[in-house]
């Protein structure tokens, strides 16, 4: 009989558990070896993945390989996860034992505002003076919780209407400046078999986007801020007459491709992309997938037309940002990576690999840059004379009036919610989180 | 010749033997009637009972116990402060439109997932135990799509639902019902039921093949004497071969009504619980709230509920089942 069937004397039992512990805790001082691999620093960087794998390859490039040669006493530990997984995780990662240094995440209040209350977040004031980071002032203001700066806006965004140049050339139709010549270019492509715009609504922050193209130009940039800092509502006229317009009547147009809400955003894309759909209205962050996947026909882009005699303010704004974990192991490192993104060279760098545009001014003499990305770059860089830009909604807003703007917009494009009963929502949720102390604080 | 361990008789023409101590149960042993263990045998107990036990309550009792107390808070989930709210949150979610709407669809959930399976699979076990030809890969067939992780099933299926691309809408533009085309999984009238479709795919196939080993203890005899007393296909399945299965089926269907108060992954992977809220079932609307929205406290009042309807509604069944016995 063997000595474990015959049973385990006291004695062997602690011997057992003894040796046990002792091999748990070797492991453990194994893996927690803390932040340095030879004579290297360790920087841990977390982030979303690119949106190709080709981009994820030039990621990696640039963020891990150049920078290690630039800095080669650290050792740069990248992780990307889909982007939509790091609002998921995040909170646990920062919250253990071993969080990321350095990590990129949304910047508005009901995201890295939330982190900042938490005490999640490492304030980055001196570190903005020390290393003399020129971000845009309104830009920064977007990474300010409770006065103190948390984060760095790393990339400005404005939502727009790409479009078929060639399909629009044929049919002689130039970019629309009203909802009326919106109207008349849908239903001459509708007509013709087209989709006119591929929009999909799967993800529901797809509609977000539209809502905030519409309610922009209605409200212009005045009337939003007076939502966002002072006393306006969202239940106003305005608000429901954009609604209405854009997930009522555009769906019963035949405006969108059938059962949108049941298409995801890459397969709109994808609509567009393969001609099927004349128009895509999406965010500038597209670009570069578009300059790398459309080469059948060019793509231009317009702003949403004005509505109703409305003026043109096309949402823009930050995108995402990048925030330094409290409980960084090496802070230092994580700031110097940061410094590294926002040097000039590196700047220019991703703005022709990447055809995003950073928060803070650049020298883009010489910049060997698509078309279409030149577009974008000469749209955005106009001044608020000729232009006050609106809102994209999402980044700026809790989560309580995202989920009420999500699936209430949903329910409008079924018919399941009137625009008057989804303005009202919204107010309702707005109410709810500014007694709650969620929304953005000015200044 | 009755005798105890502390007093026996002396046998005859031997020598007296020293009288055995009776030993002490402890309260479990007291409790349970176990035999009293020699204090070597409650080493072994406790050496092979010990690991399983810490797992149980690291990762079972330990987050239960936890989430019991963070439904009394307001807690958001990062923060370090948690704020006793008492009963709050319990009251909310009478109140809360969407939590009524999830409970619906999970009623409606429990009842058709559970009911479609164990009635295809027990029809497809019947005739698969009968003798039909290819019996093993018909068995097979059915059985993958067990093995395949919900998700997977959940985007095969969005993919055979896509209201542009899909196999369906193609399928019935094909045979002229044009009509019927439409966005599956976006439209609030058919999305939880497109869902639903999927799941039941997923799972039939796991009750064909237990309870086709279950029809493997069905004593023949009765069913040969059945057949010679006159009775038919359906009657003989009814009165004498089902019975015999009841155990298993009682098994079977008990696993797939908890399912249905926590399916969370297919719904999740295929709709996200909309359009709307019209897909909504109370796992997804936790989720959302736990992690999303960043109301954790709400969010573990909203999974007590789930564990309350799942354990209710188990106990329930089983209960019946047993009296109907």
């Amino acid at each position: 009989m063997s000595k474990l069937m015959r049973g385990v004397s006291r004695k062997e039992f602690l011997k057992l558990g003894g040796a046990g512990l002792a091999g748990a805790a070797l492991l453990g001082v194994a893996g927690c070896g803390g932040g340095a691999q030879g004579n290297k620093k360790v920087v841990r960087y977390f982030t979303g993945t690119s949106e190709t794998t080709a981009l994820e390859r030039v990621a990696q490039e640039i963020q891990v390989d150049r920078f290690e040669k630039q800095y080669p006493k650290y050792d740069m530990q990248r992780e990307a996860i889909p982007p939509d997984d790091v609002r998921t995780v995040i909170k646990t990662r920062l919250q253990s034992d071993n969080p990321p240094d350095v990590f990129s995440y949304d910047t508005g209040p009901g995201f890295g505002g939330v982190l900042a209350d938490a005490g999640l977040l490492y304030p980055l004031e001196k570190a903005y003076k020390q290393k003399g980071w020129d971000i845009y002032e309104w830009a920064k203001q977007r990474a300010t919780y409770n006065g103190k700066v948390y984060g760095v806006p790393d990339q400005v965004e404005e939502i727009v209407v790409y479009y078929n140049k060639d399909l629009f050339d044929k049919l002689g139709f130039n970019e629309p400046k009203t909802v009326d010549e919106l109207r008349k270019i849908a239903d001459e492509f509708k007509g013709r078999g087209k989709i006119p715009l591929a929009f999909g609504d799967k993800e529901q922050w797809e509609a977000g986007h539209l809502f905030s193209m519409g309610v922009s130009n209605v409200l212009g940039r005045k009337g939003m801020d007076d939502i966002f800092y002072g006393n306006g509502r969202w239940d106003t006229p305005e608000v429901t007459k954009t609604i209405n317009l854009l997930f009522r009547d555009f769906v019963k147009g035949g405006y969108y491709p059938n059962g949108a809400n049941a298409i995801n955003y890459n397969d709109a894309n994808t609509l567009f992309y393969s001609g099927k759909a004349a128009m895509l209205p999406t965010g500038t962050w597209l670009v570069s997938e578009i300059v790398q996947t459309v080469r059948d026909f060019e793509v231009g882009f317009f702003p949403f037309p004005s509505i109703d005699g409305s003026g043109i303010s096309p949402p823009a704004g930050v995108g995402t940002g990048l925030f330094v974990a409290a409980d960084a192991k090496d802070k230092e490192g994580a700031i110097t990576f940061i410094d590294y993104l926002l040097q000039d060279d590196t700047a220019r760098l991703v703005m022709e690999k990447f055809n995003t545009i950073p928060a803070h001014p650049v020298d883009t003499r010489g910049l060997k840059v698509p078309g279409l990305f030149k577009q974008v770059l000469t749209d955005l860089s106009q001044s608020s004379q000729d232009r006050d830009f609106g809102y994209n909604i999402d980044v700026l807003t809790p989560q309580n009036f995202n989920e009420v703007m999500y699936s209430g917009f949903q329910d409008v494009i079924n018919g399941n919610r009137s625009a008057r009963e989804q303005a009202h929502a919204l107010q309702a949720a707005w109410a709810k989180a500014k007694k709650a102390g969620h929304v953005l604080t000015q200044g | 010749m009755r005798g105890t361990t502390s007093t026996r008789t002396r046998p005859k023409g031997g020598t007296a033997q020293t009288p055995v101590p009776r030993r002490k149960r402890g309260f479990l042993g007291r409790a349970l009637d176990l035999p009293a263990l020699h204090r070597q045998q409650r080493y072994n107990a406790i050496f092979f009972i010990l690991p399983g036990l810490l797992v149980y309550l690291a990762f079972m009792v330990y987050p239960f116990l936890d989430t019991i107390y963070l439904s009394f808070t307001n807690w958001n989930g990062v923060a370090d402060t948690k704020h006793w709210v008492g009963l709050a949150n319990y009251a909310r979610m009478f109140g809360d439109g969407t939590v009524l709407k999830a409970f619906w669809n999970n009623v409606i959930w429990v009842v058709i997932g559970t009911i479609s399976p164990v009635i295809i699979g027990l029809l497809l076990a019947l005739l698969l135990w009968s003798g039909v030809r290819g019996s093993l890969l018909f068995r097979t067939i059915y059985f993958l799509p067990f093995i395949l992780p919900l998700v997977v099933v959940g985007i095969v299926w969005q993919w055979i639902y896509h209201p542009l691309f899909g196999v369906l809408n193609k399928a019935l533009n094909a045979v002229g019902l044009k009509g019927l085309a439409r966005g599956w999984l976006g439209d609030p009238h058919t999305a939880l039921y497109a869902v639903l479709a999927a799941a039941i795919w997923a799972t039939f196939g796991f009750v064909v093949v237990v309870l086709l080993a279950a029809l493997q203890n069905v004593d023949m005899s009765l069913v040969e004497a059945a057949m010679i007393d006159g009775a038919n296909w359906f009657q003989r399945a009814r009165h004498i071969v089902i019975p015999q299965i009841a155990p298993v089926l009682t098994m079977v269907t008990t696993i797939t009504l908890i399912g249905g108060f926590s399916v969370f992954d297919i719904v999740f992977v295929m709709t996200g619980g909309g359009p709307g809220h019209s897909s909504e079932v109370l796992a997804t609307y936790t989720y959302k709230t736990a992690f999303q929205q960043n109301e954790a406290g709400y969010g573990s009042a909203l999974s007590m509920l789930i564990t309350a309807l799942s354990f209710v509604s188990a106990v329930v069944f089983v209960r019946l089942r047993e009296r109907q016995r």
